[in-house]
């Protein structure tokens, strides 16, 4: 039986804009990626139906759209201003901790989009690494690596930070 | 603690902390409802815009085996290797399965802003690829146009557009179609001049009729010029618009024909002619780089003519929904269009 987009749409979205909000960190940038992510679908939805995985077509739609993006430097400026806010940071017995929380929100919106979609799809959707490999349209060994380094930079930071 | 251990426990604190970022995070993840009507509003715009655009960049190519209606933008046509336009990378999946395609053959009559279907042809290229089948449908079919009641088919292009065509044909039949490609006439003029003409063999003269020349019975040649009359000639023929719409199988079978087995098709400079030759008039709702895929695969696909043998008329138009028709429907859905054939030998062009 081949999924229609309607029951895909229904069954997967909030899961999408999940998956888009750990991409992007914004949740408004995530609607936009979800939005556009869902029209190609839906332009080419006799594929996507068709293939092995409809949620994993799209997710690597999703991801795609994420990393090839050419407003590279405007998602950038807009990730990167992930300073804490000082409204946000109320003084309580947890600032500390909470502060620090930032902190790792912030380095990860630093790191190359590939690099934090690897990061996402392992410690967030928990997808092992040939689902990654599909996901990213690259080898096993690449996503590995991009873990990897990917960990190295975020704890070069937090060592520094501290 | 040796150096590594210490490695390891500093990359699991951060593997912890990624996780419980993430989690903390989704606090911020927005509501699915509010997210879905915005997808299908946004859903709808793209319709519409797409419908104009596609006129635009596509080029024609070749109407292989007349399936196809082909057709290349210049704009990713480099060395004879199409490249896919910037963010379309990820679709590019291999097309396998059956594809079925909406030919749309128009006119755009002088002084009038309407264009009529002269030409509804289902195209369908079964899986193994080894044919690919032109199926007309009886312009004056009447059939459930959505939104507008019963009318005849070629109602729907007025009424709607080739958007609206397509959705009549899809509820008609229920094939899910992968594209539609709307053929103007003078285009499929300009790509006969420009492959030198194609070879036709009439069974009964076609009278000259409203200012167009007719042509005689026996085989010819098909000149830019003799198109229209070609394509468009019905009163004074036996069967009136079945006759035409044979007449339309046999040029598109002619046309593919001769560009199958032109050597001078080989020739990039007659190519470009070609594209150039039918840049104005073809507009495909598809993605042209998959349609193009398919195309090259049946460069020695056996051809197979469908029509309606004979008239089944009601007091108002032709009757499609009933017997043949609905088993022939079935067979397309089913990919199953030999055995049908083989059931239904009136139905078949020979």
């Amino acid at each position: 039986m081949v999924v229609t987009y309607e029951e895909f749409a229904d069954s997967r979205l909030s899961a999408l804009l999940r998956y888009a909000v750990m991409l992007t960190g914004d949740p408004v940038l995530a609607e936009d990626l979800v939005q556009e992510t869902m029209l190609r679908a839906q332009l080419h939805w006799w594929r996507v139906a068709r293939s092995d995985s409809p949620d994993g077509y799209v997710r690597k739609i999703l991801t795609n759209q994420f990393i090839e993006s050419r407003r590279a430097s405007w998602w950038r400026r807009v990730l990167l201003r992930a300073d804490p806010d000082p409204v946000v940071a109320a003084p309580s017995d947890h600032a500390a901790e909470s502060a620090e929380r930032d902190r790792v929100w912030s380095m990860l919106a630093g790191l190359p989009r590939r690099q934090r979609a690897a990061l996402v799809l392992r410690y967030y959707e928990d997808l092992p690494d040939q689902e990654i490999a599909d996901i990213l349209g690259c080898a096993v060994g690449t996503v590995r690596s991009a873990i990897s380094r990917g960990l190295v930079a975020l704890r070069a930071e937090l060592v520094e930070a501290r | 603690m040796n150096k590594i251990e210490e490695s390891d426990g500093a990359m699991s604190r951060v593997e912890e902390e990624l996780r419980a970022a993430f989690e903390r995070q989704e606090a911020l993840v927005p509501d699915a409802a509010p997210m879905r009507d915005r997808i299908d509003f946004a859903w709808v715009r793209v319709k519409r815009r797409r419908a104009k655009r596609r006129v635009i960049g596509a080029a024609v190519a070749v109407l292989i085996a007349g399936v196809a209606v082909p057709v290349v933008s210049t704009s990713w046509w480099h060395g004879g290797q199409p490249v896919p336009a910037i963010g379309t990378a990820d679709m590019r999946a291999p097309v396998s399965g059956p594809v079925d395609v909406l030919l749309l053959g128009t006119d755009r009559r002088a002084g009038s802003a309407a264009r009529r279907a002269d030409t509804i042809m289902l195209l369908h290229v079964p899986a193994d690829r080894n044919s690919a089948w032109m199926i007309s449908l009886p312009r004056n079919g009447l059939v459930e146009i959505p939104g507008h009641g019963r009318q005849k088919l070629t109602a729907s292009l007025a009424l709607g557009g080739p958007e609206l065509t397509r959705a009549t044909v899809a509820k008609l039949t229920g094939v899910d179609l992968d594209a539609t490609v709307t053929v103007d006439l003078a285009a499929l003029s300009a790509v006969t001049e420009g492959v030198g003409g194609v070879t036709v063999c009439l069974d009964q003269a076609i009278p000259p009729q409203a200012g167009r020349k007719g042509l005689a019975a026996g085989c010819q040649r098909i000149e830019g010029d003799d198109v229209a009359p070609l394509l468009q000639g019905q009163d004074g023929l036996k069967r009136f618009a079945l006759d035409r719409d044979q007449n339309n199988r046999r040029f598109l079978r002619a046309l593919a024909t001769r560009v199958t087995t032109d050597d001078s098709m080989a020739d990039p400079a007659r190519f470009q002619q070609l594209l150039d030759a039918g840049r104005e008039g073809v507009r495909i709702d598809s993605d042209a780089i998959d349609l193009l895929g398919v195309v090259a695969k049946l460069w020695k696909a056996d051809l197979v003519g469908v029509g309606q043998p004979t008239f089944n008329s009601a007091a108002d138009g032709e009757i499609v929904d009933s017997a043949p028709w609905l088993s022939l429907y079935q067979a397309i859905r089913d990919d199953q269009l030999p055995s049908w054939a083989e059931a239904n030998p009136s139905f078949i062009d020979h």
